[in-house]
C-alpha cells in the first residue's frame, strides 16, 4: 500500500512539472534602421503583364482602349517605385517619346508617339519634432506637351506646383515635397507609375492609326535622385 | 547661538510628528483584462445601456459578476439587469484611510467624503488601440467608471439613483476628464470604482471596419500588434487633511485582429507589454553615433493573474535576434540592407550593437546583446539569471471595504530603451543599413 502511495505522489509532482514549464506569452519584433554616409536609393519594379483580366504590367497592346486617353483616371498601371533617402535630395526626370524599334537596319518604318506618364507616391517622414508624417501626390508628364506636370496634396494643407522648363540636358526637376520646409526631413517614398495616351493632336494611335507600323515601341524615361548640398 | 538650535530641533520634531498622522490615499490595482483584446469584438459593451428612465427598483443596476452574495445575485437576477464580467473589468480604485504614512496597508476604508474625485485618462495617441506597425489601422476605446460605495449600513453599486444625478461615467476621447460623486456632502463612506474596458462599435465583417454608432467607420486589419498605453489619474481633495491627494497607474493594452475568426475570443489576460519607438530608431546616423548612447525608444508591461488573487505571474522578459525565446541568436548587427544571403557579414557591411535596459527592481542595467535565450525546461523563475534578464518586481496592494478585501499581486515594468552601436572607426560600405530585434515576454 505504501508503494502506491509513493506511485500517486511521483505522479503529481510530474503533472506539477509539466505545467509550470517556460511558456512564450507575449512577443514583438522591432526594426531599426539606419545609414552609413547620406543614402539615396531609387528603385523601380516593373509590373510583367498580367493574364486574364486584370489590366496591369508590361508590355501591352497600345491600341488597347485602357491605354486611350479618358479612358481610366491615371491609365494602365505598369510598374512600382520606391525611394529612400536619410538626407533632402533632387529627383529628376527626363521623358522621351514611345518610339517604334526597327526590326532591323533595313526597316524603314519610324513613329514616336506621345503619351503621359504619371507618377503617384505615399510620401513617409519624421519631421523635426520627432512626429511621424505623410503626405500623398503625384507628378506626371506630357511628352506632346513637353512639360512636367505635378501635384502634392498634403496632410495639413493642399496645393498644386508647376515645372519650369527641362534644362539643358532635358531633365525636369521635381520636388515632390515642396510644402515641408524643414531640413531634417528624410523619408521614404512608395508609389506607382501610370501610362496613357495623351489627347494631343500628336496621338498618332487614336487620330491616324494607318501611319502607326506595326512592332513593338519602347520609351526610355531616366529618373535620377541627387543629394542636395 | 544656543537658543536658535533649539527652536530648529523643535521645527524638527513638530515635523516628524505630522507626518504620523493617520492619511487618505488613493489606491489603484491593475486586474486583468490588458492583453488578448480582440479589437473586433462585440463583446467589452460594460453593460451597454445602464440606465433606462423606465427601471424601478434597481435603475443603476451594474455589478461584477465576482459579487456573489444575496444582494449582488439579486442584482443579476433583476429583470434590468446589466453587468459587467471580471474580464471586462480591468482594475480598481479606492480612496483608503492608512494608519501613519509610513504604513504600506489600508487600515480603514471608511473616512469623512466629500465629492467630487476627478478622474483623468490619457494615451500618447490618444484612446485607441492601434497597430504598432501601422497606425492608420486604430480602433477607439472607452473607460467605464463604475462608483461604489457603503453608507448607513448598505451597499451601494451604481444602482442607486441619488437626487435624480447618476454617478456613473464614461471616459471617451471626447471626455478624457470627469469628476465623479461631484453631489456627496461631507458624510462617512466608504468608496471605490470599478473600472471597465469599453470597446465602443461594431464590427462590420464584410468590410472588416468598427462602426460607431455615428457612423464613423474604422479599418482594421489582421495583427496582433494593437496597443494603446493608458494612464489613468485621479485627483481628491481630503477635506479632513486640507490637501489634495492623487495617484495614477499606467497600463499597456493590447490586443488583436483576426479576420478569418467568427468569434474573437479573449486570449490570455495576465501578461501585457507595449514597446514605443522613438523616430531616432529609423534614422541612426552610424557614422557619427558609433559609441554613443541612442534611446530608441521604450518598453512597458504588466503581468497581474487576474481575479483579485493573491498569485504571481512568473514573468521574465529579454531582447534577442532570435524569434524564438528558446533559440539562441546572434549578436545584435544593424546590417547592410542590399547583402545577399550568400554574402557574410564583415566589419565593412555590419556594426554590431547592444541594448542597454532598467534591470527589474529598477536600481540597475542588463545589457542585451542579443544572444539571450530560455530554456524551455526550466520550471521556476529561479532558474531566469536576474543579471540577464529582466524579472519585473512583485507590486501588491489591497483595496478594502467592509464588502470585501480585494487584494491583488501584480509585476510592473518600465524602462527606456537604449541602442550603443559598436565603437569603431571602420570605413564602412555606404548605404542603408537594419538591425533586427525581438522582445519576448515568457512566463514560468
Amino acid at each position: 500500500m505504501k508503494r502506491i502511495i509513493v506511485l500517486i505522489s511521483v505522479l503529481m509532482l510530474s503533472v506539477f512539472t509539466l505545467s509550470a514549464t517556460v511558456t512564450s506569452k507575449v512577443q514583438r519584433r522591432i526594426v531599426v534602421q539606419g545609414a552609413y554616409d547620406s543614402v539615396t536609393k531609387v528603385v523601380f519594379s516593373p509590373i510583367s503583364t498580367q493574364s486574364g483580366s486584370f489590366a496591369l504590367g508590361m508590355p501591352f497592346d497600345i491600341e488597347g482602349r485602357l491605354v486611350q486617353y479618358g479612358q481610366t483616371e491615371n491609365g494602365r498601371e505598369i510598374s512600382k517605385w520606391s525611394l529612400v533617402s536619410n538626407t533632402k535630395f533632387k529627383l529628376k526626370v527626363k521623358v522621351g517619346k514611345l518610339t517604334y524599334k526597327k526590326t532591323n537596319t533595313s526597316d524603314t518604318n519610324s513613329c514616336e508617339l506621345d503619351y503621359i506618364i504619371k507618377f503617384t507616391y505615399e510620401f513617409g517622414y519624421y519631421d523635426s519634432s520627432g512626429s511621424a508624417q505623410s503626405l500623398s501626390g503625384y507628378f506626371s508628364f506630357d511628352t506632346g506637351e513637353n512639360d512636367g506636370k505635378g501635384r502634392s496634396y498634403y496632410l495639413s494643407s493642399s496645393g498644386s506646383i508647376e515645372y519650369g522648363t527641362p534644362d539643358t540636358d532635358g531633365y525636369f526637376e521635381i520636388d515632390i515635397m515642396p510644402a515641408v520646409q524643414s531640413d531634417s526631413i528624410v523619408g521614404s517614398v512608395d508609389g506607382s507609375v501610370y501610362f496613357m495616351f495623351t489627347q494631343t493632336s500628336t496621338n498618332k494611335i487614336q487620330n491616324q492609326a494607318d501611319t502607326v507600323p506595326s512592332g513593338d515601341y519602347e520609351a526610355q524615361v531616366i529618373i535620377n535622385i541627387e543629394e542636395k548640398t | 547661538m544656543m537658543k536658535k538650535v533649539v527652536f530648529a530641533l523643535i521645527i524638527l520634531l513638530a515635523v516628524s510628528l505630522l507626518s504620523l498622522y493617520a492619511e487618505l490615499r488613493i489606491d489603484m490595482l491593475p486586474y486583468q483584462g490588458f492583453s488578448g483584446i480582440p479589437v473586433g469584438t462585440n463583446y467589452y459593451k460594460g453593460t451597454g445601456n445602464v440606465y433606462s428612465s423606465t427601471d424601478s427598483g434597481w435603475p443603476w443596476c451594474a455589478v461584477m459578476t465576482k459579487y456573489t452574495d444575496s444582494y449582488a445575485t439579486a442584482l443579476k437576477n433583476d429583470a434590468h439587469k446589466y453587468y459587467y464580467t471580471d474580464k471586462e473589468m480591468i482594475g480598481i480604485i479606492g480612496l483608503q484611510n492608512y494608519g501613519s504614512s509610513t504604513d504600506t496597508s489600508p487600515s480603514s476604508s471608511t473616512f469623512s467624503f466629500k465629492g467630487p474625485v476627478t478622474i483623468t485618462v490619457t494615451a500618447p495617441n490618444g484612446l485607441y488601440l492601434e497597430s504598432q506597425a501601422d497606425p492608420y489601422y486604430h480602433r477607439p476605446i472607452e473607460i467605464w467608471l463604475y462608483p461604489s460605495y457603503y453608507h448607513s449600513s448598505e451597499y451601494r453599486w451604481v444602482q442607486k439613483k441619488l437626487n435624480g444625478i447618476s454617478y456613473f461615467k464614461k471616459i471617451s476621447n471626447s471626455t478624457p476628464t470627469v469628476t465623479i460623486l461631484d453631489s456627496f456632502n461631507e458624510e462617512t463612506y466608504e468608496v471605490w470604482f470599478d473600472v471597465v474596458l469599453v470597446l465602443p462599435g461594431t464590427l462590420d465583417t464584410n468590410t472588416n471596419e468598427i462602426v460607431l454608432d455615428d457612423g464613423t467607420r474604422y479599418p482594421l486589419k489582421d495583427a496582433d500588434d494593437y496597443s494603446c498605453l493608458v494612464t489613468i489619474s485621479a485627483e481628491y481633495y481630503d477635506n479632513t487633511n486640507s490637501k489634495t491627494i492623487n495617484n495614477s497607474i499606467t497600463i499597456p493594452f493590447s490586443g488583436y485582429y483576426d479576420s478569418s475568426l467568427d468569434v474573437q475570443t479573449i486570449a490570455d489576460n495576465s501578461v501585457s507589454m507595449n514597446i514605443d519607438m522613438d523616430a531616432k530608431a529609423y534614422n541612426i546616423d552610424i557614422d557619427s553615433e558609433r559609441g554613443k548612447d541612442i534611446r530608441i525608444g521604450d518598453i512597458s508591461f504588466i503581468g497581474a493573474a487576474g481575479s483579485f488573487k493573491s498569485t504571481d505571474v512568473n514573468a521574465a522578459i529579454f531582447f534577442s535576434s532570435s524569434s524564438s525565446p528558446f533559440t539562441q541568436g546572434s549578436t545584435f548587427a544593424m546590417v547592410l540592407d542590399s547583402l545577399s544571403v550568400n554574402e557574410g557579414r564583415t566589419s565593412r557591411n555590419s556594426i554590431p550593437f547592444t541594448l542597454r535596459v532598467k534591470n527589474g527592481t529598477g536600481d540597475g542595467y542588463i545589457t542585451f546583446d542579443g544572444t539571450t535565450y530560455a530554456e524551455s525546461s526550466w520550471t521556476t523563475l529561479t532558474e531566469f539569471d536576474n543579471t540577464k534578464f529582466i524579472i519585473p518586481q512583485k507590486d501588491s496592494g489591497t483595496v478594502i471595504s467592509s464588502y470585501s478585501n480585494d487584494k491583488q499581486y501584480f509585476k510592473r515594468y518600465e524602462s527606456d530603451i537604449v541602442l550603443q552601436l559598436e565603437s569603431n572607426d571602420i570605413t564602412m560600405i555606404k548605404g542603408r543599413y537594419e538591425g533586427e530585434i525581438y522582445v519576448h515576454v515568457v512566463t514560468v
